[in-house]
């Protein structure tokens, strides 16, 4: 009996001792147990979540599409308005607006953008050629800031297609501000009120690609609406008198209108200086800066070619032309009819011709341009 | 399989699944022949390429018929063709276009073209302007020369001429007839002398100017505006482009066959996992039903019972056991091996127990099929639902009788001699003992005859141990048959024999009477000749007698006057009885040997 009872004990043990439970057999089993089987649940869910709610929506992205310029079978008028709203961003505006003036951005801290663009006389500075840096003086005239936005592209001869280009020049011009990126960088990261304005505006913070688009902006904000003009344009008839009005109609008759079209009343185009006769040969002592567009291009039909300036506040901005040679209106609608369009005017045609220009001056920020 | 590498295998199984579902994300990312977004805004810009160049042209034809009269519109086309440009070759949408070649020489030879143009572009609008100036002031000149010429003046003629040319060019460059308009500007300017102011002939120089400004405008525009009006910017870039979205695609449309293989082949892995795990359990599940019924099929007799008592199952050594199969057990309660031989206190106290701690252990008495009772070791277990409630009763049950067999046994070798099957010296001890405690009731006495074989020695060194043994046996057969049943023949060690004749009478002389009688037959049956074998034996038996003096005797004591006694008679010749005298006593002690 013992050894039956023994040989029983001993089957019940030789028999194989309970398979390990395969690693899916845990796997099942720990999702059957409900804490588990929750938490993949949410996992689930969130993922979905995410899904729906966020960019991962697969709607088909749009290509921002560009503005389209207005487009109108016959403009009855060669000169369009300007818009009464300039939509900028304010941050940006006030940011740039706060580096034009910044001084110490010059290599000797004393030049801005102000000092040759001043705001405050119609955007320049009122000399022949402008002077930089130590008092140095430049070889050319500084067009105004106003409006510059509208420029084709800036500079006489245009050697910059955008403001944002623009920007390095003065910059870095030894007679202008003389400055350097790493320096203008340095200084501004000094400033901690520059850093936070910089931070908020841009991701990468100070950086030149930002400091040319914060001016560029301020720049672009730098329209001069509502000018007497522009209300005569919008239909008010009024606005001109009767001397203006002729002036405009000499303008467009005798072809002043041919280059000085469009929204800014040219800065659109490119023309040589001296079609009907040789300006710079009765003008002398011909200089680099008067080669103008071929400066840029180095074509020889491109000499003596200007970009041809906005007329928007002329009356304010002498002297003129690029060489700053024509102190007032009167001499440079003469220089104009004589050497561009071979035309000798009346006194009383020139004095019509200027009347009408100095309609053309606009309001910054709700006054008109001193 | 040790457990060592079943775990292996199952990090094995595991990173396989892993590395799969990786893959399969890999394959998915690289399944996308562009990215989308970038698709579609690379596409837009192409297109808004396309569109502005032809924009370009219709803007170049407007001014060229002074439909448009400011170079605005054209100027934002041109800026924005610039802007396209630009964002396709440093942009962040076509960066991954940029590894392209013929994309990448598409686009240098689109940046070439459209430098070109918008060189060309100023050169029509300086021109243009120009143009446009001669032509406003050309009629206003013709008005104010007229009045101051006669008509019908040879001058007067070709200036009319002149201007009628340039205007008629105005609206076809191609039918310029150059040589013509010199000819008739040479003839003029040869006029001009002959004129009679200085005015006028101011005024006529500068109509001349501008004549030849038209001539050569004119002609340089004509081939300006051909340029500019060919839009065929951007079909070269989109032709690469879809060369390599198409190449894209296919290249992918590899990578999603890839994709859907590797994602059937882990669905497949998975269903295959799924069903190893499903028949690893279902095999589980049979292993552990085949062990409990071995279990069940054990030696031991199982019962499983219900709740009320009723059989449900039993096993194959309860059918053994009991002599009941399964399909006669089955139903029936386990009343039916009730023997009687317990009463109901007794299960009442064992059905107590049971209720109480669960269990019970014992052994009882059943009855066979056959009516046999049997005794056997059972053991009860209570089986409880998760709420406490019995469901079963197993029983087990071991047949014990055999183990009571061997226990008789067991008890048979300890207390009487193997050789002979008489009592040993143990036994005699106990009943002499009984018989002695009887006596003090009884006041019967008890004899004690010492028999000791004469020459047995000698016998056992001549024939053998075995032939020895022979004669043992026959003695004891012989003396066993001349005793009562009350009597106790014992082999006490060697050849020697005891024999305890109990219940003699109250009278010593009579009990002495009796013991002698026996001692006497002794003697006669013992000298009988044996047949040891092929041998004829004699043996003759000494023998001493003792008889129990009242119940102070001892069992010691009387085997010991027993010997005494037995001594006297091998002292007196062998062969003969004596009774125990305690004169024996004071007798020279008992030699060493026989």
């Amino acid at each position: 009996l013992n050894a039956d009872q023994n040989l029983s004990n001993n089957r019940v043990r030789s028999a194989t001792p309970l398979p390990q439970v395969s690693y899916l057999g845990t796997l099942w089993k720990q999702l059957r147990s409900r804490r588990v089987l929750l938490v993949y649940v949410l996992a689930v869910a969130v993922g979905f979540g995410i899904y729906f709610l966020g960019g991962a929506n697969p709607v088909l992205p749009q290509a921002a599409a560009p503005s389209q310029p207005p487009l109108s079978m016959a403009d009855p008028e060669p000169i369009t308005p300007l818009p009464l709203v300039m939509a900028q961003r304010p941050e940006k505006v006030e940011l740039g607006r706060r580096l034009f003036h910044e001084a110490k951005l010059s290599g000797d801290g004393t030049v801005s953008c102000a000092s040759c663009h001043s705001l405050s006389s119609a955007g320049v500075d009122r000399l022949p050629h402008s002077r930089g840096i130590g008092g140095q003086e430049g070889g050319i005239n500084a067009p105004t800031v106003f409006n510059s936005g509208l420029n084709f592209h800036q500079y006489w001869d245009g050697r910059a297609e955008s403001l944002e280009e623009q920007v390095d020049g003065p910059l870095q011009n030894p007679l202008e501000m003389a400055g350097t990126w790493p320096q203008a960088v340095a200084v501004l990261t000094q400033d901690s009120s520059y850093r936070s304005e910089f931070a908020a505006l841009y991701s990468d913070g100070i950086q030149p690609k930002n400091f040319r688009d914060a001016i560029a902006s301020f720049e672009r904000s730098l329209v001069t609406p509502n000018s007497r003009f522009d209300r005569f344009l919008r239909g008010e008839h009024a606005a001109l008198n009767e001397t203006e009005r002729e002036g405009y109609r000499l303008f467009k008759r005798i072809g002043c209108v041919s280059c000085h079209q469009g929204m800014g009343i040219g800065g659109n185009v490119y023309q040589k200086l001296g079609i009907m006769e040789d300006y710079f040969a009765q003008r002398g002592e011909v200089n680099a800066a008067d080669f103008g567009r071929f400066n840029v291009t180095q074509r020889e039909e491109d000499r003596f070619f200007f970009k041809v300036p906005s007329l928007r506040n002329v009356a304010l901005t002498a002297p003129y032309l690029h060489d700053g040679k024509a102190a007032t209106l009167d001499e440079v609608v003469r220089i104009m009819a004589r050497y561009q369009l071979g035309v000798r005017l009346q006194t009383n045609e020139e004095a019509a011709v200027v009347a009408f220009l100095r309609s053309l001056t606009g309001e910054y920020q709700g006054r008109p341009l001193q | 399989m040790n457990s060592k590498t079943h775990n292996y295998w199952d990090l094995l199984q595991v990173v396989v699944a892993l590395v799969g579902a990786v893959l399969c994300m890999v394959l998915f990312l690289i399944a996308q022949p562009v990215d989308l977004h970038r698709h579609n805004l690379l596409m837009s810009y192409v297109t808004q390429l396309q569109r502005d160049e032809a924009l370009l042209g219709e803007e170049v034809m407007r001014l060229d018929y002074q439909i448009a009269n400011d170079y605005d519109r054209m100027t934002a086309i041109a800026t924005r063709l610039r802007d396209t440009t630009r964002e396709l070759r440093a942009g962040d949408v076509a960066s991954s276009m940029r590894q392209d070649k013929p994309f990448e020489r598409q686009l240098q030879l689109l940046e070439q073209r459209l430098k070109l143009k918008f060189e060309a572009l100023e050169v029509f609008k300086s021109k243009n302007s120009i143009l446009k100036n001669s032509f406003i002031y050309l009629p206003h000149l013709r008005d104010v020369l007229q009045k101051s010429l006669r008509p019908g003046d040879a001058i007067h003629e070709r200036l009319d001429q002149l201007i009628e040319l340039l205007l008629l060019q105005n609206s076809n460059a191609s039918v310029l007839d150059r040589g013509h308009l010199d000819d008739l500007i040479v003839a003029l300017e040869n006029d001009t002398k002959g004129l009679p102011t200085s005015k006028l002939q101011q005024e006529f120089n500068v109509l001349l100017r501008h004549a030849r400004l038209v001539i050569s405008a004119a002609k340089e525009l004509h081939g300006i505006q051909m340029q500019l009006s060919n839009p065929e910017s951007g079909e070269g870039l989109s032709e690469a482009y879809n060369h390599y979205y198409d190449k894209q695609v296919l290249d992918t449309a590899e990578h999603r066959t890839f994709l859907l293989l590797l994602m059937v082949s882990l669905l497949g892995y998975a269903a295959l996992s799924f069903f190893y795990w499903w028949e690893l359990n279902a095999r589980e599940k049979s292993r552990r039903l085949k062990l409990a019924a071995a279990v069940f099929e054990s030696q031991e007799g199982m019962v499983v019972t219900d709740a009320n008592n009723v059989i449900l199952r039993v096993n194959r050594a309860f059918t053994r056991i009991t002599g009941y199969t399964s399909e006669e057990a089955i139903g029936q309660t386990p009343n039916l091996l009730r023997s009687g031989q317990q009463d109901m206190a007794f299960y009442a106290a064992m059905w107590d127990d049971i209720n109480r701690n669960g269990a019970w252990e014992g052994e009882i008495w059943n009855r066979r099929k056959s009516g046999e009772i049997y005794p056997e070791h059972l053991t009860i277990n209570t089986v409880k639902d998760s709420g406490g409630q019995v469901t079963n009763y197993v029983a087990t049950l071991t047949d014990i009788s055999l183990r009571k067999a061997a226990e008789d046994e067991i008890k048979r070798l300890a207390f009487y001699d193997p050789l002979t099957g008489l009592p040993n010296r143990r036994l005699l001890l106990d009943r002499l003992q009984h018989a002695l405690r009887s006596n003090k009731r009884s006041k019967n006495n008890t004899a004690l005859l010492f028999i000791d074989l004469d020459h047995f020695k000698s016998l056992n060194d001549t024939l053998g141990h075995d032939v020895g043994d022979l004669l043992l046996q026959q003695v004891a057969k012989r003396l066993s048959a001349c005793m009562r049943k009350s009597d106790t023949v014992a082999r006490f060690g060697g050849d020697e024999f005891v024999v305890m004749l109990a219940d003699l009478s109250e009278d010593p002389s009579e009990a002495t009477q009796q013991a002698e009688a026996v001692g006497k037959k002794i003697l006669t049956v013992m000298n009988q000749p044996y047949q040891l074998g092929e041998h004829q034996h004699h043996s003759s038996p000494s023998i001493g007698v003792t008889l129990t003096q009242g119940p102070q005797s001892s069992t010691e004591e009387l085997l010991k006057q027993a010997d005494i006694a037995m001594y006297q008679s091998k002292k007196s010749g062998r062969n003969s009885l004596h009774f125990f005298d305690p004169s024996m006593l004071d007798a020279p002690s008992q030699p060493d040997t026989e």
